[in-house]
């Protein structure tokens, strides 16, 4: 199989964002008859190179070819002109375009002036039993479920005689039977000599589709294998481990005194099996797992974000029932967000009033807040944690990440939390803004405040974390702690060779 | 498509209907061929307006312009007629000027990534500006060149403007079904990011999506003329608002994505045959006509929205 020339090369290709490389000299090559799996965690590269293939976006360097040629795409069209069809997570069709409509769409059937609207729907109706789909093309996109509307989508791209198809995390809302239709219909294609890009998560998936596995890490493309040549473990660590060998522990933070904080079996169907989780005074847990595993689940169910549908929490041993994340302020909890830019940060305000707006409700009298309250908050926030701004008055919009990052650490800590959720706090910040989060973090378990450490970056969980939990397809599957905690054994759980336990 | 259109012009069609049998049954005279006549050619400006209006309006965008487009267009007519320049010379200047301004409109949109809110709101200011500089107040056209075209008898009596106006209906309910310019437009008010992976043509289709809803703009300043017989810099403030509320209450979606082309038109008659029977009743004033299309249309977008629900709940 691989002797065959590429249908589609990425040589050298970068592509670069304000403040970040999101890719940066990767090759990948595409071959008829062949599934190929690109694996790596948040902010590995994997979407911005699904929008590079399909014409969304064009590289800064490096070039693509198609069948030998070097081509560059102005428009995603170009790539569908070229044989490239792209499924793109979760904008599978217009919603208010019926099924042949949207097979049709762009590029729609004409007889003398006026579209064949018969035509249409007759093609579409093969083309849709073709993947063997028996469905009423006059029905509303909206409709379908996310699995047929998939379908439909791959129904276009076959139609359009596309010889590559990329498929971008097209099993995130499947159930298994859905994922197992879907697996022996690429099974098919591939078959039919098109060249499939699966980008997915799950280890399982990936092992039982993909013929050749290329892992991407921090825009880098790490290795590209054959599947049935690499075991789980390796891949899990080649996604992971950024220097595993090196990973030292820390200081283990394992905190002291009584529990002030338990969830017992709290869980929330389709999110996050039940889990059990305690913090005293200074502890550091960490949470591994790939992306998709639970773990910001685990953190939002924890922090009364999306509402547990069983279980409780316990503070200072006392049953309550948080009613949402105000509730969970009340009772000493922070949290931050994993996506800063769509609930963290509020670009438009100044850094001050970022600040200030959680604690707003304590500080102010008869509903006002002074602004010099506010200034003086933000002004030892930014001397605390050394905020690159021009003052209190610049707006958060206008920091680099790192920095807007240390403006949503600032507004969480103003309240004097007892725990802190950080949801992937590292993720898209530069070097030098990490180390000072992860010295943060350090601080915080020295003055007694408990930490919730979530990263994809397991060195970063292994430095700081007293105790870890592994988490694997939305549930915990193990707790770690002293002796255990190694990188290691942490892979292998992640991968699912151990008992669980 | 077909189920939508159904479901959308349906509700606007019973409020219509009834609405005639409450003027049929407090006043005798009210029900006749005449007062239908009369509706339509009465609801020929707000209907090309609305028309125009739910075009923009099934991309996903708003338009702000057209009352000040119908003012422009109107007193660009009547000065071009006055100044010796053929009739039907005049009113494709304009219609071309309105479509001009539209498809710039946009293009701006597009190009600049800015809220169609924001700049067809600058449109508007423009459009105004333009007419108020070309005349100040109203000019009344007394040309020789105007006698045939200050009354136009067409078969039933019908104004020219009214049958444009329910012709231009029809050729636009096809043109959805057949132009891929209108197709790309539902696409793009659909899911804008999908449309665009599907390889929609985003900024052409938005140019001409504005563009014809500008020409619409510019029909209804030409039947403002043909039905005043002036031009009026200040004619039709606010007549935008009038055209998007007749558009919501024909069943067009403010988020887009849908066309609902007879429902406009019974919209904007409904809102016309609303003032021709509280002209009936004897109610004084403009007052009364807009407190009663305010409660008329939130009841509209409070109906929609549970049918919606209930679709949804049903699926």
């Amino acid at each position: 199989m691989s002797a065959t020339a590429p249908l589609v090369e990425l040589r050298g290709v970068s592509r670069r964002y304000p403040g970040v490389r999101a890719l940066e000299q990767v090759g990948l090559e595409l071959r008829a008859g062949e599934v190929h799996a690109l694996c790596g965690s948040n902010g590995a590269g994997k979407s911005t190179l699904v929008r590079l293939l399909g014409g969304v976006e064009r590289p800064d360097e490096g070039e693509l070819r198609v069948a030998g040629q070097p081509v560059s795409f102005a428009s995603p069209i170009e790539a569908l002109r070229a044989g490239i069809a792209v499924v793109h997570q979760e904008t599978h069709l217009v919603p208010q375009l019926s099924v042949a409509e949207n097979l049709f769409l762009g590029r729609e059937l004409r007889r003398g002036w006026r579209l064949d609207w018969p035509a249409m729907r007759a093609r579409a109706r093969t083309s849709l039993a073709q993947l063997g789909l028996e469905l009423d093309v006059d029905r509303k996109a909206a409709t379908l479920t996310a699995a047929l509307a998939q379908l439909v989508a791959i129904a276009r791209a076959l139609d359009l005689d596309a010889r590559v198809l990329v498929l971008d995390e097209p099993t995130s809302s499947l159930d298994a039977s859905e994922v197992e239709r879907l697996f022996a219909l690429v099974r098919r294609l591939r078959e039919r000599g098109l060249a499939i890009v699966f980008v997915g998560h799950s280890l399982e998936q990936v092992e039982a589709i993909s013929d050749t596995i290329t892992v991407l890490r921090d825009g880098r493309r790490v290795g590209t294998h054959r599947a049935r040549e690499l075991s789980r473990e390796q891949l899990v660590a080649s996604m992971l481990g950024r220097e595993l060998a090196s990973a030292t522990r820390g200081a283990a933070r394992i905190g002291g005194g009584a529990e002030f904080l338990a969830a017992r079996g709290l869980g929330r169907r389709g999110a996050i099996e039940p889990f059990d989780l305690a913090f005293q005074p200074g502890m550091v847990v960490g949470l591994a797992g790939l992306l998709g595993s639970g773990r910001s689940e685990l953190a939002r169910a924890l922090f009364a974000a999306d509402r547990p549908d069983q279980g409780a929490w316990f503070v200072d041993g006392a049953e309550r029932r948080l009613s949402g994340p105000r509730d969970a302020i009340e009772r000493g909890l922070a949290f931050c967000s994993e996506n800063r830019k769509l609930d963290g940060i509020f670009p438009s305000l100044t850094v001050a009033e970022n600040i200030a707006i959680a604690s707003q409700r304590h500080r102010s009298r008869w509903g006002l807040f002074s602004r010099g309250e506010a200034d003086g908050l933000a002004r030892a926030s930014i001397e605390r944690f050394r905020i690159a701004c021009s003052g209190p008055e610049q707006p958060v919009g206008t920091l680099s990440g790192g920095n807007q990052q240390k403006v949503l650490l600032s507004r969480a800590l103003t309240l004097e939390p007892r725990l802190v959720i950080l949801d992937e706090p590292t993720r898209g910040i530069d070097v030098g803004a990490k180390a000072e989060v992860e010295q943060l973090v350090e601080q915080l378990a020295a003055r007694g405040t408990a930490v919730l450490f979530i990263s994809s970056a397991l060195e970063e969980v292994l430095r700081h974390a007293g105790r870890v939990l592994v988490l694997r397809d939305r549930r915990v599957v193990a707790t770690l702690e002293g002796a255990q905690l190694d990188a290691q054994e942490i892979l292998r759980r992640i991968a699912g060779d151990a008992r669980d336990g | 498509m077909r189920s939508t259109w159904l479901s959308s012009w349906r509700a606007t069609a019973l409020a219509l209907a009834l609405l005639l049998l409450a003027g049929a049954l407090r006043h005798p005279g009210f029900l006749s061929f005449g007062t239908l006549l009369d509706a339509l050619d009465d609801g020929a400006v707000l209907g090309l307006a609305a028309l125009g209006a739910m075009v923009v309006m099934s991309s996903g965008g708003i338009d702000l312009s057209p009352g000040a487009v119908v003012a422009l267009a109107s007193i660009s007519v009547a000065s071009l007629v006055q100044s010796g320049l053929p009739p039907p010379l005049a009113f494709a200047l304009a219609i071309g000027g309105g479509a001009l301004l539209g498809g710039l409109a946009g293009w701006l949109i597009d190009v600049l990534a800015m809220p169609a809110f924001i700049v067809t709101l600058g449109a508007m200011f423009l459009a105004r500006g333009l007419a108020l500089a070309i005349h100040v107040e109203a000019l009344p056209i007394d040309a020789a060149a105007w006698g045939p075209w200050s009354r136009v008898e067409l078969p039933l009596g019908l104004d020219l403007a009214a049958c444009a106006w329910l012709a231009l209906a029809g050729l636009l309910a096809l043109a959805y079904r057949h132009a891929r310019t209108l197709r790309n437009a539902l696409a793009l008010g659909g899911d804008e990011r999908t449309a665009t992976y599907f390889g929609v043509p985003v900024r052409t289709t938005r140019v001409r999506v504005h563009a014809l809803g500008g020409a619409f703009a510019g029909l209804a300043g030409v039947a403002y003329t043909l039905y005043t017989g002036k031009g009026d810099s200040t004619a039709c403030v606010g007549l935008e608002l009038d055209a998007i509320a007749a558009a919501v209450i024909g069943g067009t979606a403010l988020r887009g994505g849908e066309a609902a082309v007879f429902g406009t038109v019974l919209g904007a008659l409904l809102l016309g045959l609303l003032q021709t029977l509280l002209v009936f009743e004897g109610v004084p004033g403009a007052g009364w006509t807009r407190l009663v299309l305010g409660l008329l249309l939130l009841a509209f977008v409070a109906l929609r929205r549970l049918l919606a629900g209930r679709v949804e709940a049903g699926a």
